[in-house]
């Protein structure tokens, strides 16, 4: 691209900039999050006063995204386990995509999906009755999501 | 989760703040004293920039043509791995290990730095529609209300980079282990990778190229792994594994955001 605005670093010039010598580009488009689109920027908590079904993905809460086609998304977890659920309870994690709280058998996890017009949020219950019975009660999942204006169709710079 | 370990973090690298670039203030606000979280855009943040959206099977070779190890993430997969999961790199390629649509970022996994940009997120967005910066991709209109056909509008916000941090900068307390702790205050987009010697092999059976880089998962089962509490975030030098180099990412929220808290009982 032979166009557009480039920033140089202090006493570089901007024309011959490459690599880290480069303050700013428009080689390539900012991933875009537009915040005047309310759920753009969304934390979802969702507060388990019931049991979930074990080892099947649940569907435990979904949004609007606001865009009529498929975004790209980011997704960030802040999980308190209950105490009684399989895999390690009663920790507090943080992490993106898909969250599994424990590297064993059975564990449980957290992730989220999305279609042209919303996010789903789901919950895999792991249990291992009798041995490890497992319950989602107490359990409280926050995830919050980076909606881009940005879609998922191929792009190149 | 809590960590398992507790270590020292690498030493620190912030860069000054430029007093050069682009500065645009939000309304009433002036460019030369307004806070970062009070700008509609600086030149100066390290904003996160899309280079490359494709779709890919495992085993795939992509070439970025960045010249250096970037992120790169599979995105809207309904598994562990092709939901907003990191993929193997090196100085040429990514190598995808799963099939879905993956994303290549200008972020440089392999040089150590560190930003001053720690202020939290303002609220504040109001939008005027003419007042501000934009750049519309080659053959799109500037009057298009497809935000997508933008570069660059400063109606919308970029997560930012916080910082990278490498084996270059470890603590000798712990020098086989690369860590950072964001000051931001609230949690971080934390991810890590481990260096590989041109030769290995890839996750996807691949081999990797110059500065090549495994993507360190976290709650793996197996090295690498990445460990997190969503502030502090840190790798292992796996002695036999990696040919001595690592690093860690962090990524935060847009300078201005609006935040829709929504509470679901189940």
């Amino acid at each position: 691209m032979d166009y557009g605005i480039k920033t140089g670093k202090r006493g570089v010039s901007a024309i011959d900039a490459t690599g880290a010598d480069i303050l700013m580009t428009t080689r390539f488009p900012f991933a875009k999050i537009d915040p005047t689109k309310a759920d753009t920027f969304r934390t979802t908590t969702v507060v388990f006063l019931n049991d979930a079904p074990d080892n099947v993905k649940t569907l435990i809460a979904s949004f609007a995204h606001g865009y009529t086609y498929r975004p790209q998304v980011w997704g960030l977890w802040n999980v308190t386990w209950g105490a009684s659920i399989a895999g390690t309870p009663g920790v507090v994690q943080n992490g993106y995509g898909y969250l599994i709280n424990s590297s064993g058998i059975p564990a449980s996890s957290l992730s989220y999906e999305w279609d042209e017009t919303k996010v789903y949020l789901y919950l895999t219950k792991g249990a291992l009755p009798p041995i490890a019975p497992s319950s989602a009660i107490g359990t409280t999942a926050i995830l919050s999501t980076y909606i881009f204006v940005d879609d998922l169709q191929t792009q190149s710079y | 989760m809590p960590l398992p370990v507790a270590y020292q973090d690498n030493a620190s690298t912030v860069l000054p703040k430029a007093d050069y670039g682009i500065k645009i203030p939000k309304a009433g606000f002036d460019a030369l004293t307004a806070a970062d979280n009070d700008l509609l855009y600086n030149s100066s943040w390290p904003s996160v920039q899309i280079v490359k959206v494709i779709s890919v099977n495992g085993g795939d070779v992509v070439p970025h043509g960045l010249g250096f190890p970037p992120v790169a993430f599979i995105l809207g997969g309904t598994s562990f791995t092709t939901t907003m999961y990191g993929q193997d790199v090196d100085d040429t390629n990514v190598y995808p290990r799963d099939t879905g649509v993956m994303v290549v970022y200008n972020i440089d996994i392999s040089t150590d730095i560190e930003y001053p940009y720690n202020v939290v997120s303002s609220t504040n967005v109001t939008y005027s529609p003419d007042y501000g910066i934009k750049m519309v991709k080659n053959g799109a209109l500037i009057t298009s209300t497809d935000l997508r056909d933008y570069i660059l509008h400063s109606r919308c916000g970029s997560p930012l980079v916080l910082a990278v941090k490498t084996q270059a900068t470890v603590n000798p307390a712990n020098a086989d282990i690369v860590q950072y702790t964001s000051k931001l205050g609230y949690a971080t987009l934390n991810f890590g990778y481990s260096g590989r010697p041109a030769g290995a092999l890839t996750t996807s059976f691949a081999v990797f190229g110059n500065r090549g880089y495994k993507f360190a998962p976290q709650n793996s089962q197996s090295i690498p792994i990445a460990f997190t509490n969503g502030f502090t975030v840190y790798t292992p030098i796996y002695t036999g594994f990696s040919d001595g180099r690592a690093s860690v990412v962090c990524l935060r929220s847009p300078m201005f955001a609006t935040t829709n808290s929504v509470v679901v009982n189940y």
